[in-house]
C-alpha cells in the first residue's frame, strides 16, 4: 500500500492525524512522512531530534571501500530518528496498561499479550471475536472461583458506592461498562455462573 | 452425514477393518492463563520463569510422581525427541527461555509450559476415546484452578494469547490414517467436507506441518460458544462418520482394482527390504501403505501397533538415540534403511482373494 500522505513510497505504519473540530484520523504513511507529521505536531522538540540526527551522521564514515556504505547510514540515521520519536514522544496508540501491546502490535501477530488487553481492546475485539466464532458467547467450563480483573473489580466497589449514595445515573453508567468487560454487574462477584 | 461423496455399491467383500486401525489416537488441549501475568510471547525471560515456577510448584505439591522438566536445561536432540512423540509442540521446543513441561508417569496427561499460552494442558487417550482424554485433561486443570487465578470472564470464558482459542480453550484432536481415502482418489473432498462443517486438517505434527504417510490430525474450529460435552459429542459423530468413509474406500480400492493394491504393497515391501538409503519421508509413506496392507489383512507376520512404533523410531531423533550418536543426513538414510530391513524380515504378502 502507498503512503497515504506523499502517495508514492510504501506505507509502513499507522499515525493518528489530528485536525481541529474533527475525530482523529488514522493514515498508513511511509517512514518519511511519518517524521514529518510528528515534527510538525511536536515543533518544541525539533531541536533536539536534529540534534541528535547531527550527531548521528558525523559518527566516522564507514571505509569508502565499501560501496554500500551511504545509503546504509542514511537508513541508520533515519532508523535512530524513528527511535527517538518513539520514544521521546507520547504514542498516540492506546496501549494495555498490564503488558504495553499496542493495537498495531497485537494485530501484527494476531496474538494479545495478557488478560488485560481483553478489556483494553475490548471494544474492536467483539466484532473481531463476532467474526472468529460463530457463537461469541462461552458455554462451558469455569473456574472454581473466578476473579475478575482489577478494572471490573474497582468498577464493582464505585458501583456499589454509588448504588448506596443513590447516584442512579452513575450507577447506570458503571453497569454498563462492567458488561462492556464481559461481567455481570448484578452477581456476587460478578460471575454470570 | 451427506458431506462426503457417496459410490455406488462394492463387488466383492472384504473383513471388517477395526476402527483401531483408522483412528490412531487422540488428544484433549486446553488452554489455560494466568490472569496477572503477561502471556509468554509478550514476557520477559524472568517473567516466564517466575509463571514456569509456579506451575511447577503445584505439580510439587499436588502431584509429586510427576515429572518436571523445564527445557531450557534439554539439549537440542533430546528437545527433538520430546517433540517427535508430540508431547510437545514445535512452538515450545524452540522457546529459547522458560519452556517446560510437567507430566504424567505414563505420559498420559501433560501440561506444557509457556507455550504459546502459559498453559496447554493436554490429554491423551489410544484411537478415539476423546471422552478419556478430556477426563484427563479436565482433571490436571481443575488440580491447577485450586491454586492459580486463571484468566476469566463469563462473556469469553478463558482468555488466550490467540483470540482463535477462546471460551473453552478446548483442541479436540484425533490422529487418522487415511490411505484408502487417498487410493480411491476421494481425499480432496473427504478433506473439504470436514473443512465445510468447521474442523482444521492438518498433518502428524499439527499446526504447520505436512501429511506423512496420509496422516492427518483432525480437531475442532470452534472453541467458544459450544460447551466440552457439546464439542466431544460433535467431533464423535463426525470421527465415526469419517472411519465409515475410510473403511469404505479401502474396501472399494481392493475390490475395484485389486491389482492396483497388490502392487502398491509388493512396492512397498520390496523397496523396505532393498534400498540401501531411505529419507524418513519416503519411508514414512511405504510404512503408510504396509500399514494398511496390516489393516485388510493383505499383508502378514507384522502388526499395525509395530509400524505405528516403526513410525516413532525412524523420525531423525529417534533414530540418533537407537544408535546413541549425531548421524549426518545421509548415515541416517543408511541407518533407517538398515533398520527397517531387519524389523520387516518377516513381513510377507497375501492375494487377494478372488
Ligand atoms: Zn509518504
Ligand atoms: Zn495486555
Amino acid at each position: 500500500m502507498k503512503c497515504e500522505i506523499c502517495h508514492s513510497a510504501e506505507a509502513e505504519r499507522a499515525i493518528m492525524k489530528k485536525a481541529k473540530g474533527q475525530p482523529d484520523q488514522e493514515l498508513y504513511v511511509c517512514a518519511g512522512c511519518a517524521i514529518e507529521a510528528k515534527l510538525a505536531e511536536h515543533d518544541e522538540e525539533l531541536g533536539s531530534l536534529k540534534k541528535t540526527a547531527e550527531k548521528l551522521a558525523k559518527k566516522p564514515p564507514a571505509p569508502p571501500q565499501e560501496p554500500d556504505a551511504l545509503p546504509e547510514l542514511v537508513g541508520m540515521i533515519i532508523d535512530a530518528t524513528l527511535e527517538i520519536i518513539n520514544h521521546a514522544l507520547p504514542s498516540q496508540e492506546p496501549a494495555c496498561p498490564q503488558c504495553g501491546v499496542t493495537r498495531t502490535e497485537y494485530r501484527k501477530a494476531s496474538r494479545l499479550g495478557c488478560a488485560v488487553c481483553y478489556e483494553t481492546f475490548a471494544k474492536e475485539l467483539t466484532g473481531l471475536i463476532a467474526d472468529m466464532h460463530r457463537t461469541p458467547k462461552h458455554d462451558g467450563k469455569a473456574p472454581k472461583k473466578p476473579v475478575p480483573s482489577k478494572e471490573v473489580q474497582k468498577l464493582m466497589r464505585q458501583l456499589s458506592a454509588a448504588e448506596r449514595a443513590r447516584r442512579m445515573e452513575d450507577a447506570d453508567t458503571l453497569r454498563a461498562a462492567i458488561r462492556s468487560l464481559g461481567w455481570r454487574p448484578d452477581a456476587p462477584g460478578g460471575d454470570a455462573g | 452425514m451427506k458431506w462426503f461423496p457417496q459410490k455406488g455399491p462394492q463387488r466383492c467383500s472384504v473383513a471388517r477393518i477395526p476402527e483401531e486401525d483408522i483412528a490412531m489416537g487422540c488428544r484433549v488441549r486446553l488452554a489455560r492463563n494466568l490472569r496477572e501475568h503477561v502471556f509468554p510471547d509478550r514476557a520477559t525471560a524472568r517473567q516466564r520463569a517466575v509463571v514456569l515456577s509456579k506451575v511447577m510448584r503445584v505439580i510439587q505439591k499436588e502431584d509429586p510422581a510427576f515429572s518436571r522438566l523445564t527445557l531450557d536445561d534439554l539439549p537440542e536432540t533430546e528437545r527433538l525427541l520430546v517433540y517427535e512423540t508430540r508431547l510437545i509442540s514445535k512452538e515450545l521446543s524452540e522457546r529459547d527461555s522458560g519452556a517446560g513441561i510437567v507430566m504424567a508417569q505414563d505420559a498420559s496427561v501433560s501440561a506444557m509450559i509457556n507455550e504459546e499460552d502459559h498453559l496447554r494442558i493436554q490429554g491423551f487417550a489410544p484411537h478415539m476415546d476423546i471422552e478419556a482424554a478430556w477426563r484427563k485433561a479436565d482433571a490436571l486443570d481443575t488440580t491447577f484452578d485450586a491454586y492459580l487465578q486463571y484468566a476469566w470472564t463469563p462473556r469469553w470464558g478463558y482468555l488466550t494469547a490467540c483470540p482463535s482459542n477462546l471460551g473453552t480453550g478446548m483442541r479436540v484432536s484425533v490422529m487418522f490414517h487415511l490411505i484408502g481415502l487417498r487410493m480411491t482418489g476421494d481425499l480432496e473432498a473427504a478433506i473439504r467436507g470436514l473443512e465445510r462443517m468447521r474442523l482444521l486438517v492438518r498433518g502428524i505434527y499439527g499446526e504447520g506441518s505436512e501429511s506423512s504417510g496420509q496422516i492427518f490430525q483432525i480437531s475442532n474450529m470452534d472453541t467458544l460458544g459450544m460447551d466440552e460435552a457439546a464439542i466431544l459429542t460433535r467431533i464423535r459423530r463426525i470421527c465415526e462418520e469419517l472411519v465409515r468413509q475410510e473403511r469404505n474406500a479401502r474396501a472399494r480400492a481392493i475390490c475395484n482394482s485389486p491389482l492396483a493394491v497388490e502392487d502398491t504393497l509388493a512396492r512397498a515391501l520390496c523397496l523396505l527390504k532393498n534400498v540401501l538409503l531411505l529419507p524418513s519421508g519416503e519411508a514414512m509413506e511405504l510404512l503408510s501403505a504396509l500399514r494398511f496392507g496390516v489393516s485388510v489383512g493383505l499383508v502378514t507376520k507384522l502388526t499395525v501397533k509395530k509400524i505405528d512404533q516403526l513410525m516413532l523410531t525412524i523420525q531423525p531423533a529417534h533414530l540418533q538415540r537407537e544408535v546413541d550418536k549425531t548421524l549426518t543426513p545421509e548415515q541416517r538414510d543408511e541407518f533407517r534403511a538398515v533398520l527397517l530391513k531387519r524389523q520387516l524380515s518377516k513381513a510377507t504378502l497375501r492375494k487377494i482373494a478372488q
